[in-house]
């Protein structure tokens, strides 16, 4: 079986989806990107993204009540597959050997 | 949960989005999961802020779906691709479509952009709908609206009255008189006419267009003993100075007197009218003149800051009366306002809102058309539709593409349509009768391709939507389980067909039966009796500049002395003069008294002075008394001759010669006794000719006229030997000389009309033509559907002539729905358009009668094909299909 090739926007909802745990609503994952990354996501960005990456099996979700808040609408709780996991450790490390000693020219890049 | 929100506060997002994202979230939980996160992002929202933030928000929410779901990010390379593959796959359908949409488009884009240039476009002056023109009214004279009468005498303006105006109006913040005027001028060493008007610095100011070089007239130019000075316009200061910036100072000289040009007004200004090249200042002599009761000025005012229109015409009303008080010699003249806009569109208008009509109803069976051709694609690829639904693609995908396709047809239609526009613009501008008011303001621009784009996107959803709704309604099975051909396609689609194609031939038989209106009321206005033989007649208007004033009897030499000459030449029959000829464009009408039975009676009457052999000249017959002899000059008792009309008027059933009448002006206190009773002459081919009074030239002299030659044989010959007799005698008089038939079929109503029949023509030519294609396509196709029906049909011993009869039905019974509804149409429309037309009820059998029975016999020979084509079947082969 290859390796899932993970875009930069999936491989961030598939990172906040794990952060969240058990809080990864869809407005959760929004909130999570904008605090922690500073971007601000279009709504059907994201929607799309988790269609999408529920269609190639890396990310589930499961019903949850609703709340008064959403006119009797239902709630999906996220969360990323086992074959999620994997993509994204593959994703890492292939970054990891590509980022392999370019620390001179790009620096730490902490904030 | 229920539906309700909790507590009483809550806030509802907008209706309308809520609605939008509906159907646009994917079906199920996950949709229903995207709504509840929507409503609790905007709950949140207007707990934290503001309402209308959360509304906007919600909006933005709504969008965003919106895009990445069923729009450019939702696949739509893919689509897009699929239906320009779909499209490329029926090069003559959709070349036909394209076509059919860039005609209709094209015809539509030109039509329309003129009419809104015209009409909707403010004028280029600031505050345009501020700017107002002044005419004086007479109780006596009626039916004449002042754009037909402008400087007729009687609504025109006399100098003192516009002084009281100027002066004593409240409601003004600036006045300004003019008339327009021809001067010969000299453009390098060439004598030149150029039009122009005689205008005071109160015009400028109302207009509120200052000059780009130099100045326009100011108020110490009207002052009496100020020098001459003109302004010129930007084209002629190009033209004439090459646009040479020192041109200021220089002087010019209009008809002989010489003006100081004092300034250049930008590109573009050409007020009173188009091709107004030069304005001068007024002579002293019209500004002392104290007559009051003939006039020859127009008047345009702004109306002050705050002051309405109506307020104006009250106003004015009283000041009028006011007037009256101190002149009493003008009661019974009142004041009219008009608003400037509503006079420079005038009679275009209506003229262009027929067009707008017209190629409204052009573009209807455009669409028709267009849209049957789409249905017959979409029902042919029914089965594809099939497979494609069957293997999952979504209804609401498929529909997508379906009308994506008809959008890229609109609009590489529409595309194709504003190029075709962008031609036709020009050459429509310049066939427009009399010109198009505003002309050169009118181009293509981004407001017309705006339109351009409507059209198109409006055509695009209305044929695309039909077949996408009937493509996507496909009962899956039922297509895959049938053999190709003999799917019909369905009653229904059926109907639709007709009533496209029935609405096609009712729009066609419209406009064919109103541009039929409009070939015989031109027909008819050319062959009308003029009153008089235009045939062998050459003409020359002569405007003899200043000099030829002092004296007063110069003029009279000159002319008396020219058609001496012209009578030398070979082929001459008879060579005269005379001030105001039929067919000019222009008249004089002073108002008149005449002696009555009973005292005296007041009226008007056009005016012209002739000299001997004028009636001759022209065909006119005698009815009464005599013409004009050589004795009738200066020192001798004045003397008329006056028209038939005018014996009707004035004394009727009664002996005219021996009755005297005046010109009823304090200027002009002569009596003159009628001698004799002429014909009468029509002055426009619409109008019905008007009583009328003949001077002699002799007696009352004028440096302007008509010269008017009889020849025998070829008169192009003649002409430039006038010219030169001309010349001779002055070689500074730009002269052209035309004959008096061209001067008829110039005539603006002539033109007027034909335009109308040949546009109207040519519009309802591609109406008619799609129209029959439409019939022809939709029964080939019913035929072509329906070739293993037939060939059951006659194999069961049904009789070749049944078949033929059942088409022919069908397609004879479209053309006489849509004949009998065109029909309707058009004696509908006739009434709105009656007055356009010239000795033609909108109910003229004849016309009514062939269009019927032409459009009759094209949906015949329309229908026979096919027809034919459903006879040949072979049965066998048809059983096999």
């Amino acid at each position: 079986m290859g390796s899932t090739y993970l875009g930069e926007f999936e491989q961030m909802v598939l990172l906040a989806i794990l952060r969240l745990g058990d809080e990864a609503f869809a407005l959760s994952i929004l909130d999570e990107l904008d605090a922690r990354v500073g971007r601000s996501v279009s709504r059907g960005a994201l929607y799309k993204t988790l269609q999408r990456l529920e269609g190639k099996g890396l990310v589930a979700w499961a019903v949850e009540e609703s709340t008064p808040d959403r006119g009797g609408h239902p709630r999906r709780r996220f969360d990323v597959a086992p074959r999620g996991v994997v993509a994204l450790q593959e994703s890492r490390t292939a970054l990891h050997r590509l980022w392999d000693g370019l620390e001179p020219i790009l620096g730490r890049g902490d904030r | 949960m229920s539906g309700r929100d909790g507590g009483s506060e809550a806030p509802r997002p907008p209706r309308v989005a809520e609605w939008l994202l509906r159907r646009l979230v994917p079906l199920g939980t996950e949709g229903k999961s995207i709504l509840g996160d929507a409503r609790e992002e905007h709950r949140r929202r207007a707990r934290t802020g503001s309402r209308a933030g959360a509304a906007l928000h919600y909006w933005r929410f709504t969008l965003s779906v919106a895009w990445h779901f069923a729009g450019p990010g939702a696949g739509f390379a893919t689509s897009f691709r699929q239906a320009v593959r779909a499209l490329v796959r029926r090069p003559l359908l959709t070349g036909a479509s394209v076509g059919t949409l860039a005609l209709g488009i094209g015809a539509a884009t030109t039509v329309f952009s003129v009419a809104y240039g015209v009409m909707f476009e403010p004028l280029p002056y600031p505050e345009p709908d501020r700017l107002v023109e002044v005419f004086r009214e007479d109780a006596n004279v009626t039916g004449l609206h002042p754009t037909a009468a402008r400087v007729s005498g009687l609504y025109a303006v006399p100098f003192s009255l516009f002084r009281d105006w100027r002066d004593r109006s409240p409601v003004f913040s600036a006045t300004g008189a003019f008339t327009p005027f021809a001067f010969t001028v000299r453009v390098g060493d060439r004598p030149e006419r150029v039009l122009g008007a005689v205008a005071s610095s109160g015009v400028f100011v109302a207009l509120g267009t200052r000059a780009q070089l130099g100045r326009t007239l100011t108020p110490g130019d009207d002052e009496v003993g100020a020098p001459r000075v003109a302004v010129l316009s930007h084209g002629f200061w190009e033209r004439a100075y090459g646009g040479d910036p020192s041109v200021l100072g220089r002087t010019l000289a209009l008809n002989g007197t010489p003006n100081t040009i004092v300034g250049v007004m930008p590109e573009g200004f050409d007020f009173p009218g188009e091709g107004t090249e030069v304005w001068g200042s007024f002579d002293d002599a019209s500004k002392q003149n104290p007559v009051r009761e003939a006039g020859w000025l127009q008047v345009v005012a702004r109306l002050r800051p705050g002051v309405s229109f109506e307020r104006a015409e009250r106003e004015m009303d009283q000041l009028a009366q006011r007037i009256i008080e101190d002149h009493p010699e003008e009661a019974g003249k009142a004041v009219a306002l008009f608003r400037l806009r509503d006079l420079v569109v005038a009679d275009t208008g209506n003229r262009l809102w027929m067009l707008v009509a017209a190629v409204g109803s052009v573009l209807l069976v455009v669409c028709a058309n267009v849209a049957g051709l789409l249905l017959v694609r979409a029902s042919d690829r029914r089965r594809e539709l099939a497979v494609r639904l069957a293997m999952g693609s979504g209804r609401r995908r498929l529909g997508c593409q379906l009308l994506m396709e008809s959008g890229l047809i609109a609009l590489v239609g529409g595309g194709l349509g504003y190029g075709l526009a962008a031609l036709a613009l020009g050459p429509f501008l310049a066939a427009f009768p009399g010109g198009v008011p505003r002309a050169s303001e009118i181009t293509l621009d981004a407001r017309v391709l705006l339109v351009s784009v409507a059209l198109a996107a409006a055509t695009s959803l209305l044929t695309g939507l039909l077949p996408a709704f009937v493509g996507t309604k496909t009962d899956v099975g039922d297509v895959l389980r049938s053999t190709q051909r003999s799917v019909t396609g369905g009653r229904r689609q059926r109907r639709l067909q007709d009533v496209l194609v029935g609405a096609e031939v009712t729009l066609a038989v419209a406009l064919l039966v109103t541009a039929g209106l409009f070939i015989r009321s031109f027909s008819e206005m050319r062959d009308v009796d003029p009153g008089f033989h235009p045939d062998g007649i050459l003409t020359a208007y002569l405007s003899l500049p200043g000099s030829y004033r002092q004296p007063v009897s110069r003029a009279g030499t000159f002319f008396d002395e020219l058609t001496h000459r012209l009578r030398e030449i070979p082929d001459v029959e008879a060579a005269t003069v005379v001030t105001q000829m039929p067919y000019a464009g222009g008249y004089s009408r002073p108002p008149v008294r005449t002696e009555s039975a009973n005292g005296f009676e007041d009226g008007s009457a056009h005016i012209s002075a002739a000299a001997p052999g004028y009636f001759r000249a022209l065909g006119v017959p005698l009815t009464r008394g005599r013409v004009f002899t050589e004795d009738d000059g200066p020192g001798t008792e004045p003397v008329v001759v006056v028209n038939e009309p005018f014996v009707d008027r004035f004394w009727p059933g009664q002996d005219p010669l021996g009755r005297r009448m005046r010109i009823n002006t304090s200027s002009d206190s002569t009596w003159y006794t009628v001698v004799g009773v002429v014909g009468a002459m029509r002055y426009q081919p619409d109008q019905p000719p008007p009583p009328e009074f003949y001077t002699s030239l002799a007696q009352s002299p004028s440096y302007w006229g008509t010269v008017v030659v009889k020849v025998r044989g070829d008169a192009d010959e003649v002409a430039p030997l006038v010219r030169q007799a001309v010349w001779e005698l002055d070689a500074g008089l730009p002269v052209t000389v035309r004959s008096l038939r061209s001067r008829m079929e110039a005539s603006s109503a002539l033109l007027g009309a034909r335009f109308a029949g040949i546009v109207l023509a040519g519009l309802a030519a591609i109406a008619a033509l799609l129209a029959v294609l439409g019939v022809y396509a939709v029964l080939a196709y019913a035929v072509s559907q329906s070739t293993r029906e037939i060939g059951i049909r006659t194999a069961l011993g049904a009789e070749k002539s049944a078949v033929l009869t059942s088409v022919l039905r069908r397609g004879l019974g479209l053309g006489g729905i849509g004949v009998a509804l065109g029909l309707g149409l058009a004696l509908l429309g006739g009434r709105f358009l009656e007055h356009l037309m010239f000795e033609v009820r909108p109910s003229d059998p004849l016309t009514l009668v062939t269009v019927s029975a032409l459009v009759l016999l094209a949906t015949l020979a329309a229908s026979w094909l096919p027809a034919l084509r459903a006879v040949r079947v072979p049965p066998a082969r048809a059983l096999r299909e």
